[in-house]
């Protein structure tokens, strides 16, 4: 990674870390829930656990996790990988960027 | 007059005291607000004269008049609408029904839908007496996630001209404070262990913030220790009950049968407990 | 890591005193309290706590009387009766019957209602001769239990993972609702707890309902089973039926009372068949988690 991506990489994760998981009411990064975060020229790849596998929350959480991201890096695209829900696809295809 | 019948820990005996209550008191009307495993029917096997849905109003948005602004979204307090792009998505599962969302949308773009999240069914039952008791509950449907809007819709079948016994739900949160709210007195059903003592003090805290009077009946009264009763002592709750364990109670009840049906002493022991409850409203 | 919820849909069948002995017996585990309304396990396993913090469950409405002029338009809106009005203190929010759904604050003509964050209970992690476990109190009379019980969880599994546990145990509440859905969605296996009388029954197929549709593989034990040998063999053709493993039936036995008010679990203090049932139970629940 280069030191530019470094530097995004750190300013995403301070901004993610300060959503909070609607389910939980708890700090995001206070919970087992984002299990990578990945930056290149190309874009970002947030790949999350959601708190429940059922719950529709998930689509607020993405959607402030994605207004989060696009604060530290206005400029890439970011997208969503969840593990372990049954509208995993449907989450993934609403939030990511194109 | 209205008196809920609660404990705090599940399997104390709510119910059967409700439904032995229910078949002696005299205008009785039994509704069961424990709307996620209601049980009073089984036992009270009422003729049921009316069934209707429970329902809940939900948003509606019309695509057309939606300028997609997110102020819905953002008025939600339990997150039951996302604006993502130009998608608006609505997750009734979360939605409480209040109506927010309708309010603030500049657009006047949300109207509401009815979700059926349940039913009430309404009839009569027989009784010890000529008397027939009037019987009402709630049954929310697997996968509901919320009972206190059906609770409240048992609750506004209550009958003033009727001596009104609520089933209530266990627990100490939403569904049984929604039942417990506006009742005349409030009949605690325990049992002598850490387990019972423990959700008891929660509960008996309940009836305190609700402001209403309290009184305790302890099942299976010989199966633990004392501690109940010198939680009372301390506490001035009046213990109105104390009912010993008794297996072949307990087999007539493992087979949907009221205690007070066979029982000439259960039923007189009954009509006392409905004479204290009421000395203790009147006080 | 692999995750058990005990349920039973009918209070008092012996969720906790199963999840307690299990506690007991397994080894390299977390455990959770998810029966936020009433907690018990703590009973049992006396828990000393390690650390704690406030559970902010969602937002609650102040009213300032200063900035109000009466004009009743949030008791006119409100849908759940939760604004009340005398002579002398104005328009009261009474707090039990509010929902927070905050339509007064936004109503408001003089913004005199503002929406805060509200504490709703307190969470605990605690360390136990069984593991460590997470626990929750839910203030009398609050919502968001179900919020609290997927914190518990979340708790939990984070706990796990850090500490390269294999288990986690979540001792659930009883219904069908929210807090019951929290308790279970995504787990590896449910245990049902139930009673041969008809409502543990009755209670039993609507929670094992709640399973299917979410399709979460279940096991049933029967507790006190020779209450009603009949009622048992119905609960044995109902889950032979619905191809449900029934993993234990565990005799009626005044000891289990006696472990209880001796903070013991019923596999800690000797309760003789009872003990032997759950022991056996535990054996069986071990090969279906594949532990």
């Amino acid at each position: 990674m280069t030191e530019e991506l470094k530097k995004i990489h750190e300013k995403l994760l301070a901004a993610l870390g300060s959503v909070r998981d609607p389910s939980t009411g708890m700090r995001v990064t206070d919970l087992p829930l984002l299990d990578q975060l990945d930056i290149d020229k190309n874009g970002i790849m947030i790949t999350l656990t959601p708190s429940s596998n059922v719950c529709p929350l998930i689509f607020k959480l993405g959607d402030d996790m994605k207004r989060a991201a696009k604060e530290a890096a206005p400029d890439l695209p970011v997208r969503f990988t969840i593990n372990n829900h049954r509208q995993k696809q449907e989450v993934e295809e609403c939030l990511s960027d194109s | 007059m209205i008196i809920a019948i609660a404990s705090g820990k599940g399997g104390t005996g709510k119910t059967t005291i409700a439904t032995n209550l229910a078949l002696v008191a005299p205008a009785a009307q039994y509704l069961d607000c424990d709307v996620e495993e209601p049980n009073g029917h089984l036992f009270l096997k009422p003729e049921i004269k009316e069934r209707y849905d429970a329902t809940m109003p939900i948003p509606k948005i019309d695509e057309e008049l939606c300028t997609h602004c997110g102020q819905c979204a953002e008025a939600c307090e339990f997150n039951a609408l996302a604006v993502i792009g130009e998608k608006v998505m609505v997750f009734s599962e979360l939605c409480h029904g209040c109506g927010a969302c309708t309010f603030i949308c500049p657009e006047k773009a949300i109207s509401e839908t009815n979700k059926i999240v349940g039913r009430l069914e309404i009839g009569k039952a027989q009784t010890v007496s000529e008397e027939k008791l009037i019987f009402g509950h709630g049954i929310s449907n697997i996968g509901n996630p919320l009972s206190p809007p059906i609770i409240k819709k048992v609750k506004k079948l209550v009958n003033k001209e009727c001596f009104t016994i609520l089933d209530a739900p266990p627990g100490t949160s939403c569904p049984m404070v929604q039942t417990l709210m506006g009742c005349d007195y409030c009949l605690f059903v325990t049992e002598p262990t850490p387990f019972g003592l423990n959700d008891l003090e929660l509960a008996v805290g309940v009836a305190r913030q609700l402001e209403i009077p309290c009184g305790i009946l302890i099942n299976r009264a010989d199966s633990g220790d004392d501690q109940i009763q010198k939680y009372c002592q301390r506490e001035a709750i009046p213990i109105l009950m104390e009912i010993p364990f008794d297996r072949d109670l307990a087999f007539a009840y493992s087979n949907g049968e009221a205690a007070v049906i066979n029982s000439e002493s259960l039923r007189k022991d009954f009509k006392d407990l409905h004479k204290k409850i009421v000395a203790g409203v009147n006080k | 890591m692999k995750e058990l919820t005990i349920i039973s849909g009918k209070g008092g069948t012996g969720k906790t005193t199963v999840t307690a002995a299990f506690a007991t017996l397994a080894k390299n585990t977390i455990l959770s309290d998810c029966d936020v309304d009433a907690a018990d396990l703590h009973l049992i396993l006396s828990p000393t706590e390690i650390s704690s913090a406030d559970f902010i469950g969602g937002r609650g409405p102040q009213l300032d009387s200063e900035k109000c002029t009466r004009c009743g338009e949030c008791q006119r809106l409100c849908r759940f009766d939760a604004i009340e009005f005398s002579e002398e203190s104005g328009y009261v929010i009474n707090e039990f019957a509010c929902d927070c759904c905050g339509l007064c604050a936004l109503a408001c003509p003089e913004k005199a209602i503002t929406m805060a964050d509200t504490i709703n209970g307190r969470w605990f992690i605690s360390a136990t001769r069984a593991g460590k476990m997470v626990h929750a109190r839910l203030g009398i009379g609050e919502d968001n239990s179900g919020k609290l019980v997927t914190l518990v969880r979340q708790q939990g599994k984070l706990l796990a993972k850090n500490e390269a546990r294999k288990l986690l145990i979540n001792d659930g509440p009883p219904g069908i609702g929210c807090p019951v859905t929290a308790a279970i969605t995504g787990v590896d296996l449910v245990l049902i707890v139930t009673e041969p009388t008809l409502s543990g029954m009755h209670d039993m197929e609507r929670v094992h309902g709640l399973c299917r549709h979410f399709d979460i593989p279940a096991l049933v034990c029967v507790n006190r089973y020779d209450l009603n040998l009949i009622n048992t063999e119905k609960i044995r053709s109902y889950c032979s039926e619905h191809k449900l493993p029934l993993v234990g039936e565990i005799p009626l036995d005044p000891v289990v009372n006696k472990a209880q008010v001796a903070r013991l679990s019923v596999v800690e203090y000797d309760c003789g068949l009872v003990s032997q049932v759950v022991r056996e139970m535990w054996s069986k629940v071990e090969k279906e988690l594949n532990l």
